[in-house]
């Protein structure tokens, strides 16, 4: 079949439009298929981007030129860091989005990118030619020739919404799911799972009473997400509070009465559902004890009145929903606009892909995002970018290597790690603690990390990372400053240290007086008075991140020097072809396991669940065997 | 990354081996182990009364062939299923009458019709490799079958009863349930209340502490066949060599009236307290320019400075060797010797006679007290390994204090799990987010 296009991608959610941009990015023919362009990135639950380690990932993909970051400044309407008082590495930065507008922008980026078409359509199935994906179907019957694709279908394969008894085949509320897709999925001999989320009532601003409530508010020097907002003006919209309200021992007591009538507790329900976003349902049962839980209270845009309640995900009919509801303090007269409800969809169990997140049994196709049993946007979005840039190189006839991030590297990489190698057994979210080298990956981090790479990829021009550049150029030569700026303890200086409450008994660097744990904001003006060049043009942020690296240096040398001493065992290739089976003493259930996962590296192998270290000595010692007779 | 349990060679082999000690006795257990399904077959080739579909754990009497089909022998043979077996495989055990020549035929026959002679220890690999036991206890297992002394079977065998497997364990638990505490707060600052961290970061503390005890519990660590040297010093004609061969209780040493008769160190294996120990006796420790002499004295210097105790040799009313001239670090134990003979004494110092043997119970007991500093005080322990695991996971939590940063602390723990888990073979990572979930109530 005749490829029209580069790159096909099929969804127009997070993933898809991260996917779509980057192949256009890396210059490929690309088609966005979605059901509605008017739907383009909708958030189709919180009205947030970010978080812990989420706010880290958005860093991350607007490192390599991605839209999540730059969307999310120029929509945002309550910015957050959370965790502020503790260190850089396990900060997160958080936005509520005006959620028309994050749609919009995005849609408006992607229309006007060069390269890239939208269109309104669905996918149904796969054309494969000698073993290699050629096209698409349509829906409507239409063939679409490709030489790759990306599928990113959320929650749409043969979605199921519940609230309460009342069951609808729908891929989100109102919305048509996708029945074929998921058969043709399965007629590749995929195997499919089943998941389940959920999402909480939005009920009218106007009918909550504020008063009986918390207010909330966001940072008052807001950060942004996007090396592009520092070139332009942010915040660009109008800042607006949150609210807090909490459950109470009338609504714990609805919950318990009416149990059996959620399809989550009456079993009607059967798709794993995320721990970490637990139903409120779940939350009464399992944590008993409590007598309260928060609930959040959250505008969902500037010219809207849809307010969305943060916490209160539940499956329960409409209702008890009502009832449940005016049980919060402030929420007594609210008007519900749309209950909340569970979905259950398909999704693909991602050890079936590589670390390229290429689906291995068919050259050419590739998954991204919920289909691949994660939830969020962020990681929606990073999956996105990533499968997005190999789509790109497949159809490009494999020019360059792969486009892979290492664990040590980014939160994506990360991500994409545990996918491949642990699969997912419930949605699988990011969190600071999955990454073993967390201390890297801070989100300060993110450009110096990322951004060659990005430029290598066509991701970046050089003309917009020139800005990037010349800011790590100035934190190196901050450093370098700092390190070499000699303080000597002489009556004068002295008396200005004093000044400051800082006392000094020998010889110092700049750098030394800012380790200090109790060293005094003050201090960054004192020093930038000493070293002008190049101190005096440090920013707050660049200010922050100088003192941290200066007052994490140790810790980061350690993890950097852990990095290197597993990556030489954990980057011992495992060949694609290599038998498991018949290994001596290897159990029969860890060669099944490693058989269906087939980890590239020994690193991955081992962080396969019912793979033990002793398994993984054993893989060791039959490498080094076969390298042995291969040598000799 | 070390391989655990070293290289293994051949595809899923049927292993055969005699499991019963070498020797004549009135039984001899020959075992088979290996891939389901393979074991029976060849079992029922070489004992055909056993059935087809045999019960598992239940004794069938049948002859035993050799390699020609002829009966070598009759006996009962016992099959297990895996995994319910000791090696994890399917596994079958033939009980033949005890003689050597019988075994052999046996294992001959087993061999002519597929199965492998076992290499030492390599029921017990398979057994590490189907998670029958964890690393501690197949440890446990070598050094149970090289033990040489009561103490050493002691502490392999406590190894094999998992007594170190079990207080790690507990160890384990208590850092994990402190990486619950933090990661809890650092991933879900706005569900999990920050007040708890303090006291999380203070059971940091006193699981270092309690770290170290356990490595002191587990001894200096010795690889199997090192054992502890105990070295005897002092001035000339002080009584070394009556006193080493007292101990050993012959007559090794040259024994003279003449002072510096011990020229070389000599060295003797003996048993105290149920520790096997080298006993060194030395040249008398004094200026000299005689050559041959000289060079005796230097060996003795040698041979104290590598020495686990020093015995102290001093003749009653007599000079003790100069500070200086004893190594640095190394245990002292002076003794008077001679203690039949008048002379002044001292309080509080151990009096010796090996004409008489007063005192010489005491001494051999106050060696064995002396010796459990590098020999552990614990009831398991052996391999410098698991010392060192012990000692780098304490380590790892080193410089931590209740202040935090819990991003740093939560790094340190997860270190010091990683140590703990090579002692064992464990990982923690899988159970920690399950524990957080049951734990927490957390997410929106």
């Amino acid at each position: 079949m005749k490829a029209h296009w580069d790159v096909v991608v099929v969804g127009g959610g997070h993933a898809g439009a991260e996917a779509a941009w980057a192949s256009a990015r890396v210059g490929c023919r690309t088609l966005l298929l979605t059901r509605d362009l008017g739907a383009i990135a909708r958030m189709s639950c919180n009205p947030a981007i970010g978080g812990l380690a989420k706010g880290q990932t958005v860093r991350e993909i607007d490192a390599l030129g991605g839209l999540m970051g730059w969307a999310a400044d120029r929509t945002g309407i309550h910015f957050k860091v959370l965790n502020a008082s503790r260190g850089p590495a396990v900060q997160g930065l958080r936005c509520q989005s005006d959620k028309a507008a994050y749609s919009r922008e995005v849609g408006q980026r992607l229309a006007a990118r060069p390269n890239l078409e939208l269109r309104e359509g669905a996918a149904a199935g796969f054309v494969v030619a000698e073993g290699v994906l050629s096209g698409l179907r349509l829906e409507d019957g239409e063939e679409l020739g490709c030489r790759a694709a990306v599928v990113t279908s959320g929650t749409f394969l043969r979605g199921l919404i519940h609230v309460g008894a009342e069951r609808q085949a729908a891929g989100r509320w109102g919305e048509m799911p996708c029945v074929d897709l998921s058969d043709a999925l399965r007629g590749l001999g995929l195997r499919i799972g089943r998941m389940k989320t959920g999402t909480p009532p939005r009920v009218a601003g106007k009918s909550i009473d504020r008063s009986k409530t918390v207010r909330v508010r966001g940072d008052v020097a807001p950060r942004a997400f996007s090396f592009r907002s520092r070139l332009e003006r942010f915040p660009r919209l109008p800042q607006v509070d949150c609210f807090l309200t909490h459950t109470t021992e009338r609504t714990h007591d609805l919950i318990r009465r009416n149990l059996d009538r959620s399809p989550l507790y009456s079993g009607v329900i059967r798709g794993r559902g995320p721990r970490y976003c637990p139903s409120i349902e779940d939350k009464v049962v399992r944590f008993a004890e409590r007598d309260r839980h928060q609930i959040f209270i959250e505008p969902e845009g500037l010219d809207t009145d849809w307010t969305y309640l943060g916490g209160l995900s539940m499956s329960l009919p409409a209702d008890v929903q009502d009832e449940v509801v005016r049980s919060l303090p402030g929420l007594e007269e609210a008007e519900i606009l749309r209950p909340a409800y569970a979905i259950e969809y398909d999704v693909v169990f991602p050890e079936q892909l590589d670390d390229t997140l290429a689906v291995r049994e068919l050259p050419g196709l590739f998954l991204a995002g919920q289909i691949n049993g994660t939830s969020g946007y962020e990681e929606a979005a990073g999956q996105g970018l990533v499968a997005g840039v190999n789509a790109a190189l497949v159809a490009k006839g494999r020019e360059q290597a792969p486009f892979t991030l290492g664990r040590h590297e980014a939160y994506i990489g990360v991500m994409i790690d545990d996918l491949v190698t642990l699969g997912a057994e419930e949605p699988y979210r990011l969190l600071t603690s999955r990454a073993e080298h967390r201390l890297l990956l801070g989100g300060d981090t993110a450009y110096a990390r990322l951004v060659e790479k990005g430029m290598a990829y066509g991701l970046l021009t050089e003309e917009e990372a020139a800005p990037i550049q010349e800011r790590e150029e100035r934190q190196r030569a901050a450093r370098a400053a700092l390190g070499g700026s000699r303080v000597l303890p002489d009556r004068g200086t002295l008396l200005e240290l004093e000044a400051m409450g800082v006392g000094l008994s020998e010889e110092t660097t700049g750098a030394g007086l800012l380790r200090r744990p109790d060293a005094p904001a003050s201090l960054r003006d004192w020093l930038a008075g000493r070293v002008r060049e190049p101190l005096g043009g440090l920013d707050d942020e660049e200010w922050e991140r100088l003192v941290n690296e200066i007052r994490y240096e140790g810790f980061l040398k350690r993890e950097r020097e852990v990095i290197e001493r597993v990556r030489r065992a954990a980057d011992r290739p495992v060949p694609a072809d290599f038998r498991y089976r018949g290994v001596p003493g290897l159990s029969a259930e860890a060669a099944e396991k490693l058989e269906r996962h087939r980890p590239r590296t020994l690193g991955q192998a081992g962080r396969i669940p019912g793979v033990t270290p002793a398994a993984v000595t054993l893989l060791l010692a039959r490498l080094a065997s076969g390298e042995r007779r291969v040598s000799s | 990354m070390a391989p655990l349990v070293g290289d293994a060679a051949g595809d899923g082999d049927v292993l055969v081996a005699r499991a019963t000690p070498v020797g004549t006795g009135a039984l001899a257990i020959v075992r088979l182990s290996g891939p389901a399904g393979r074991v029976l077959a060849l079992a029922r080739e070489m004992a055909p009364r056993i059935p087809a579909r045999p019960q598992a754990r239940r004794a069938y009497l049948s002859p035993f062939l050799d390699e020609e089909g002829s009966v070598a022998d009759e006996g009962l043979v016992l099959w297990f299923a895996s995994p319910a077996s000791s090696t994890g495989e399917e596994v079958v055990e033939l009980q033949a009458h005890g003689s050597p020549a019988v075994v052999e035929l046996l294992v001959a026959s087993a061999v002519s019709r597929g199965a492998r002679r076992a290499r030492p220890g390599e029921f017990t690999r398979r057994a590490l490799a189907n998670g029958k036991i964890d690393l501690a206890r197949a440890e446990g297992i070598g050094l149970l079958a090289g033990a040489a002394s009561r103490g050493e079977a002691r502490r392999a065998l406590g190894l094999v009863r998992g007594e170190l497997s079990r207080k790690v364990a507990a160890l384990r638990e208590e850092l994990l349930g402190v990486l619950v505490e933090l990661e809890a707060r650092l991933d879900f600052a706005e569900d999990v209340e920050r007040d708890g961290e303090t006291s999380a970061l203070a059971r940091i503390v006193s699981a270092r502490a309690a770290l170290r005890l356990l490595a002191s519990e587990a001894g200096a660590g010795r690889a199997p066949g090192v054992v502890p040297t105990v070295v005897i010093v002092g001035a000339p004609n002080a009584g070394k060599s009556t006193l080493f061969n007292a101990l050993l209780g012959e007559d090794r040493a040259l024994v003279t009236e003449l002072a510096g008769t011990t020229r070389d160190a000599v060295a003797e294996m003996f048993e105290v307290e149920g520790e096997r120990v080298r006993l060194v006796d030395t040249a008398g420790l004094r200026e000299t320019t005689e050559r041959l002499e000289r060079l005796g004295v230097e060996a003795a210097g040698r041979a104290a400075a590598g020495a686990d105790l020093l015995l102290v040799a001093r003749e009653a009313g007599g000079e003790s060797p100069a500070r200086g001239d004893l190594p640095e670090g190394v245990p002292v134990l002076v003794l008077e010797t001679k203690a039949d003979l008048p002379g002044e004494r001292r309080d509080g110092e151990l009096r010796v006679s090996a004409r008489t043997g007063e005192g010489l119970t005491a001494l051999r007991r106050e060696i064995g007290a002396r010796l459990v500093s590098c020999l552990g005080t614990g009831e398991f322990g052996g391999l410098p390994r698991q010392r060192e695991a012990l000692l780098s996971a304490a380590a790892a939590l080193d410089g931590l204090g209740a202040e935090g940063p819990a991003e740093i602390a939560a790094g340190a723990v997860r270190a010091g799990l990683h140590a703990l888990g090579e002692i064992t073979g464990e990982t923690a990572t899988e159970e920690l987010l399950d524990r957080i979930f049951s734990t927490f109530c957390v997410g929106k």
